[in-house]
């Protein structure tokens, strides 16, 4: 499969030469330039590129779906033996849904929220083919069954709301395969889903390509992502393609700048030498494509830039069989290494306690009683310290977040803030507000559109009275600079500046009031990669310089691990796990973070990564669970016991705590989850 | 090529308005108003006699190049009355509009943010408000506090108060619990520092293109005040008052009434195409980025 065929005839897809412009404005806008690959039969394509690359440009155009702005300026897109270009409506619409398929981003406005999933299904069976009442309920049974879905009849005669996130997109991958497609286009289908569920998700894609034998066009952003699922992968940056290759000559033998780039700005997955060091990162903004020069697109960005990079546009250069990238010089050895400083003595931790949280519950009622989205969560944190709280989505973990800003009224249970009892927003003197801040996780919501960044920022300057007011503009821009920009953005409004640079603001205004406690929600999950990293080394800076207090909130176990002294594990309100990132990261387990950990994509080619198996979570939510949460996903479940009382807490010693009912010795014996290799990362040298 | 060669070709005034989404709505319904503001605010100067002059040998005369749109039953000019008649429904409308949009941006926004039971209360408050006819309402209004042109507005600004509180709740609901929001009262903000310089100023949009549409009601109603008789007392020309007192004569007659009913339509549809040309500008900005 590997192999690439180099006859046309024998490619599913072919794309040649493709330009597409928009018009915007009154302007022609290349958004597309000198795009080709191909596909062969029953290969997967992953096209990987960060926002604003074009990656779901190319995914409409194949379909022949472009916005109406949209216009296809050049190159073809060869589709078995048919040009897509030159097909009229009619041929189109048979293609359509039959032969290419498409599975989108979003499953729950995907499904119509007002008809049954199998009425869904056969729907699309009934307009392919030329079946009875009997045979449609019959394929459309088949179909859902093929994607594992416990009891297909009942689920057919659901609504797509009554079931879970994972469902819905195991529904719409059942409907694209339904008519035996030929390619299949996957625009991020697992984004929206939390880790595990992608992990399962992946493998059923897998699984049914190789039933089917289809090609699919996969577009992910996520690196790792692409190498758990593809045979080749296309790097795109700004509109054109940087690198193509198979994926393990991509991910040990990056040949282009950015591609590299990208993977060396995510967090080594475990234990590296790498650890405590600064991520590496690019520097820099997308290139304003209006006025492309003559010039490699990335030459701006590129850490070994040479002067022919800004002189002419490099060729897509053959670096061995099938494997392509758009740089004059072959590959270099990657730079990180030597560039990144290496972290200075993490300040010394006291041990005196900042925050503590005891028996704290948020329920929220519900039809059937109430529902408790955090049950019953101890813990502390200490000065100094940045605690890590991971866990899907729906665990609880920002309402956690929301109660310790107070935004969120508790049930019951206490927060003490430097031995304050700490009550909602409308309760907290001035003296305490300005020492717990907090940074949001949506960059475009978090900034007033109506305020200057100058506003933004001096008013917390203002409303505490912290500085003189003729002070206020030098100490903002001292602000700025220390988020590592300049003061030429404090007359900016917010829909000028990108979304990293807005996240950079609010951690600015955050740390405007000197605070001793910033809680971070999910502050970088919006974010590129590229910036991501960014962010971890200015969160990890400005700890370093003012010796402050962190709660950072994320569900990436590899961005907590890099940044974190201590993580929590928790899964539906309940802390399942709490230790060092060590700790966490080696057996003893509690069986939902091996979950966890076994189900991140990991992109480093050294690592071996145990699988581990879980079921689906079920659709029907328990309100209430006097036992283990997890019970009903584990794989250790003791019969009754899990069910029906609490787990104990297991002491596995200097401060690393599992709740679960399984015995410590059996936990201990697990095999970790991750295993170096001997394999090494192979580095091409010029 | 092809784009490029199509952009050319729109010309360079569309593609400006075409880039400020300014639509022929927009440029129509501003010239009527300009038009009408102009009228209203050098009425005595346009006007071609006085508006209580009474010629009393030219009694309801027909159109002529002498009185333009002919007199009515006691020889007055009736343009020069409609022309003068602009300034006081004018003057009502806009006024009472301003009073509601108040009322209705600061209830609204407060009901949004403090949600929960005020805004449950403030909310159910509206709806028994919102069901009285508005007409019936105005009237039980100036009852109490008497005609004159000051309660006309008063009242009028009432009854279009609930529905500009309706609108502008809903947007706030959009923006309340957006993270701005939250980080506003993380930090330690009050509740009327976070209504008026966090929420309102988002709302601008809202506010102006519901003003822009609650302007041509309030006319209509300023219009039919006038015409019951509780509009501004006599002598002062009212649109409302005119068509009133001319109607028993309107079957000889018909110039008196149907002059000041078209300026109210002329005015009403101006006032409509406009707020529709500002919702195109203001309102549509939002949609674009998806």
């Amino acid at each position: 499969m590997k192999n690439r065929a180099h006859n046309i005839e024998s490619n599913c897809l072919q794309v040649n030469n493709l330009d597409i412009d928009y018009l915007i404005g009154g302007k022609s806008i290349p958004a597309l330039r000198n795009i080709s690959f191909d596909i062969a039969p029953g290969e997967t394509l992953g096209l990987v590129g960060e926002s604003g690359s074009g990656k779901s440009t190319i995914a409409y155009s194949i379909v022949k779906y472009l916005a109406s702005n949209g216009r296809v300026s050049g190159g073809s897109i060869q589709f078995k033996d048919k040009d897509i270009f030159s097909l009229n409506n009619a041929e189109l619409l048979k293609i359509r849904g039959s032969k290419i398929a498409l599975v989108p981003q979003d499953p729950l406005t995907s499904l119509n929220p007002s008809h049954r999933i199998g009425a869904q299904i056969s729907e699309i069976l009934d307009i392919h083919f030329d079946l009875t009442k009997q045979q449609l309920w019959d394929r459309t049974i088949a179909a859902l069954h093929s994607v594992h879905i416990a009891m297909p009849e009942t689920t057919a005669l659901k609504y797509p709301h009554q079931i879970s996130g994972g469902q819905q997109q195991r529904v719409l991958i059942a409907m694209a395969f339904c008519t035996d497609p030929e390619l299949l286009v996957m625009d991020e289908p697992t984004t929206g889903l939390d880790v595990t569920t992608q992990a399962r998700i992946l493998d059923l894609i897998n699984e049914m390509k190789a039933l089917h034998n289809t090609s699919i066009l996969y577009i992910t952003h996520d690196l790792g992502v692409s190498k758990k699922i593809c045979d080749k992968v296309t790097i795109i940056y700004a509109g054109e393609v940087v690198e193509q290759g198979a994926v393990d000559e991509i991910f040990s033998a990056p040949a282009h700048p950015y591609t590299q780039g990208l993977i060396d700005c995510i967090p080594p997955t475990c234990a590296s030498e790498q650890d405590g060091n600064r991520l590496s990162s690019i520097e820099g903004f997308l290139p304003n494509i209006e006025q492309l020069e003559n010039a490699c697109i990335f030459a701006p960005r590129c850490p070994q830039v040479q002067d022919q990079c800004h002189q002419e546009v490099p060729p897509l250069q053959q670096i061995s069989v099938g494997h392509q990238s758009k740089c004059f010089f072959r590959a270099f050895a990657p730079t990180n290494k030597t560039a990144m400083v290496a972290r200075p003595q993490s300040p010394t931790i006291r041990s005196e306690t900042l925050l503590e949280v005891k028996h704290l519950k948020k329920s929220f009622p519900t039809k059937k009683g109430s529902f408790f989205a955090v049950d019953g969560v101890d813990f502390k944190c200490n000065k100094g310290e940045i605690l890590g709280i991971v866990g899907e989505s729906g665990c609880g973990k920002t309402t956690i977040a929301r109660m310790l800003v107070g935004l969120e009224e508790k049930t019951s249970g206490s927060i003490s803030f430097n031995n304050h009892k700490l009550g909602s927003y409308r309760e907290r003197g001035k003296d305490i507000s300005k020492k717990i801040q907090m940074v949001f996780q949506n960059p475009e919501a978090t900034l007033n559109p109506q305020k200057t960044i100058e506003q933004i920022i001096t008013r917390p300057l203002a409303l505490y009275d912290m500085v003189p007011k003729n002070k206020r503009r030098e100490k903002a821009i001292e602000l700025l600079n220390s988020v590592n920009l300049g003061s030429h953005y404090l007359s900016k409004y917010p829909h000028e500046i990108s979304g990293g640079e807005k996240q950079r603001i609010g951690i600015a205004r955050a740390f405007a009031t000197d605070p001793e406690l910033i809680i971070l929600d999910e502050p970088i999950s919006s974010l590129d990669v590229s910036v991501q990293a960014n962010i971890l080394n200015l969160l990890q800076e400005l700890r370093e310089k003012r010796n402050i207090t962190y709660i950072f909130i994320g569900h990436n176990l590899g961005v907590i691990r890099h940044l974190c002294d201590r993580i929590m594990v928790i899964y539906k309100g309940k802390i399942c796990e709490m230790g060092t990132p060590e700790q966490v990261f080696q057996p003893p387990y509690h069986p939902y973070t091996e979950t966890l950990l076994a189900a991140i994509p990991v992109i480093e080619p050294d690592i071996e990564q145990r699988s581990v198996r879980v079921e689906d979570e079920g659709a029907q939510v328990e309100l209430t669970c006097s036992g283990c949460a997890f019970h009903q996903r584990c794989r250790f479940n003791i019969f009754e016991t899990c069910q029906l009382r609490a787990p104990p807490v297991l002491d596995c010693g200097s401060g690393h705590d599992i709740a679960c009912h399984a015995p410590l010795e059996q936990l201990r014996l697990l095999e970790p989850v991750f295993k170096k290799t001997a394999k090494d990362r192979v580095i091409l040298k010029k | 090529m092809a784009g490029l060669t199509q952009a050319l070709s729109i010309g360079k005034a569309r593609q400006f308005l075409l880039k400020r989404r300014i639509t022929a709505n927009l440029l129509i319904g501003g010239c009527i108003i300009f038009a009408f503001l102009i009228v209203a605010i050098f009425a005595p100067l346009i006007a071609p006699y006085s508006s209580s002059e009474m010629f009393t040998d030219h009694l309801k005369e027909r159109p002529s190049a002498e009185f333009w749109l002919g007199t009515d039953r006691f020889g007055r000019d009736v343009l020069s009355r409609v022309i003068v008649g602009t300034r006081a429904t004018l003057l009502i409308a806009t006024i009472s509009t301003l009073l509601a949009l108040t009322l209705g941006t600061i209830i609204g926004t407060s009901s949004a943010y403090f949600g929960g039971k005020i805004d449950n209360i403030i909310m159910r408050i509206n709806d028994i408000f919102m069901s009285f006819p508005t007409l019936v309402f105005a009237i039980l209004v100036i009852g109490v506090l008497g005609p004159s042109m000051l309660n006309g507005m008063i009242a009028i600004g009432i009854i279009y108060a609930p529905r500009a509180i309706r609108v502008v709740r809903s947007q706030a609901l959009n923006v309340v619990h957006l993270e701005y929001i939250d980080a506003a009262k993380v930090s330690g903000e009050s509740s009327a520092y976070i209504i008026f310089k966090e929420m309102i100023p988002n709302l601008w949009p809202t506010i102006i293109v519901e003003g822009s549409i609650r302007l041509g009601y309030a006319i209509l109603l300023t219009a039919s005040l006038g015409y019951i008789g509780l509009g501004p007392p006599p002598p002062t020309p009212d649109w409302g008052l005119m068509a009133y007192s001319e109607r028993g004569y309107m079957m000889e007659t018909y110039w008196p009434v149907f002059a000041p009913c078209i300026a109210i339509v002329i005015a009403v549809i101006g006032v409509n195409l406009f707020g529709e040309g500002l919702k195109d500008i203001l309102l549509a900005k939002g949609s674009r980025a998806k």
